[in-house]
């Protein structure tokens, strides 16, 4: 007990004390200048490290596939004339679609208003599945904006909005979900986070119809992203018929540990 | 100026986990862990307190988590690794001492971060963390890494104790 009364004791409570004041004033916003001038730095330092270290990386793993790359390129080869096939007829159909809405008379599909964000920092303590970005309150960046990849690939939404950065909490972190929709069958459900692993797609019911490859966007029933972005494909059922809801694992379409050019939809 | 060498020296640990180790995918290490879980076995009190409060303050600069979790976190590891080498075990420090040092040290952290979490969680300052996933999935990696690099570290260790030791010190010279 005498240890209480000593000078090391006070000291030590004195740094607690303080410490929890830090938490308040993050939480309140307060020391966002300080923290968007240790982004910069910080941002600078990792972004050139990274990126030297990712040329050696691709140069090492660039040794080892190089006997798969012949086959590769055979696959991709087909795959881009199919897709090219696949676009033309897109195309068409998108021509055609657009002279019906005239002819009824209907609103043209809103296309997103995109403000380019670059990525600062990827965090590396595991903690939390977040990014910091270099746009803040004064490029008119607000909290809960959706961030994507181009063209329209969902990577996040902003939780902190400091002056000059920002940070976007990406769809893996189990803290954002996501209203779904699966594009082949229509069939709704939650999409949440699994911790950087992937995404799961939760309480679908048992009547529609679901497989491994369907592709997942944003329905637009929560208001927090707008309807049409691309979430991911689903990579595994992982529910029997028993189950109440249907569940699946999804793929998120961006690369989010390696995003660096975004946009915030305004 | 001893702890601006440790200021730019963490900093630069940072750097390596964020700038090198992370485009590996290595993320479960903290390199900043085992810095603060050798500065309870090669520093002394004060030295070590430092250098937790400076590292603590630098990753929850970067990381997710509200301001400050990360610093407490580390703090308490801090104290309670302190107690444990100093108070009851009193040794002089050898190889298994140190791996048991950052083991537990890792332990330890996990633990003392979920409980700050948890408690600012529930005055909604903190977003409260998956305990079942960071102790069974992030853990067990985190403890693997650090172990894997607790001895390049020891050795950056060394060489900024070193470099800090030739500095010189604003302490008012003893009279005798």
């Amino acid at each position: 007990m005498r240890f209480i009364y000593t000078k090391t004791f006070l000291r030590i409570f004195t740094i607690f004390v303080l410490l929890a004041f830090l938490v308040v004033l993050d939480a309140k916003g307060y020391i966002g200048l300080i923290k968007d001038g240790f982004f910069r730095v910080y941002g600078f330092g990792t972004t050139k490290l990274s990126s030297v270290t990712t040329s050696i990386k691709t140069s090492f793993s660039t040794l080892f596939t190089i006997r798969k790359l012949v086959l590769e390129n055979a696959k991709l080869s087909q795959e881009v004339n199919q897709l090219a096939f696949e676009n033309a007829r897109l195309k068409s159909s998108q021509d055609e679609n657009a002279a019906l809405r005239k002819a009824l008379n209907f609103r043209q599909q809103s296309t997103f208003s995109l403000l380019p964000v670059e990525t600062l920092i990827l965090d590396p303590t595991g903690f939390s599945q977040t990014i910091v970005i270099d746009k803040g309150n004064t490029n008119n960046i607000h909290l809960g904006q959706p961030i994507v990849a181009q063209p329209g690939l969902l990577v996040g939404k902003v939780t902190k909005v400091y002056p000059h950065s920002a940070e976007v909490t990406l769809i893996t972190d189990p803290s954002v979900v996501i209203n779904g929709e699966v594009v082949e069958s229509a069939a709704r459900g939650l999409i949440k986070g699994e911790h950087g692993l992937g995404l799961s797609l939760d309480l679908v019911t048992q009547n529609e119809l679901i497989k491994t490859g369907d592709q997942v966007i944003t329905s637009g029933l929560s208001q927090d992203f707008p309807r049409g972005l691309l979430i991911g494909s689903i990579s595994a059922i992982r529910s029997s018929t028993t189950d109440l809801f249907q569940k699946a694992f999804v793929s998120p379409a961006a690369d989010l540990r390696n995003a660096r050019f975004l946009f915030a939809i305004q | 100026m001893r702890n601006i060498i440790w200021l730019i020296a963490l900093f630069i640990l940072l750097l390596i986990q964020g700038g090198i180790l992370l485009p590996l995918h290595l993320a479960p290490v903290n390199l900043i862990l085992i810095v603060v879980a050798l500065a309870t076995i090669l520093s002394d009190f004060k030295q070590g307190l430092i250098i937790t409060i400076l590292g603590g303050l630098l990753m929850d600069f970067v990381s997710g988590s509200p301001d400050g979790l990360i610093t407490m976190s580390l703090l308490i590891v801090f104290l309670i690794l302190h107690l444990i080498l100093k108070e009851f075990l009193s040794r002089e420090p050898n190889r298994f001492i140190l791996v048991a040092t950052v083991a537990s040290g890792t332990i330890l952290f996990y633990f003392a971060f979920l409980v700050v979490d948890q408690l600012f969680g529930i005055i909604h300052l903190a977003e409260k963390s998956d305990v079942r996933y960071l102790l069974s999935v992030q853990l067990p990696l985190a403890v693997m890494w650090n172990l894997i690099f607790s001895y390049p570290v020891f050795q950056y260790y060394f060489l900024t104790q070193s470099l800090a030791s030739r500095m010189p010190t604003h302490e008012e010279p003893i009279r005798t």
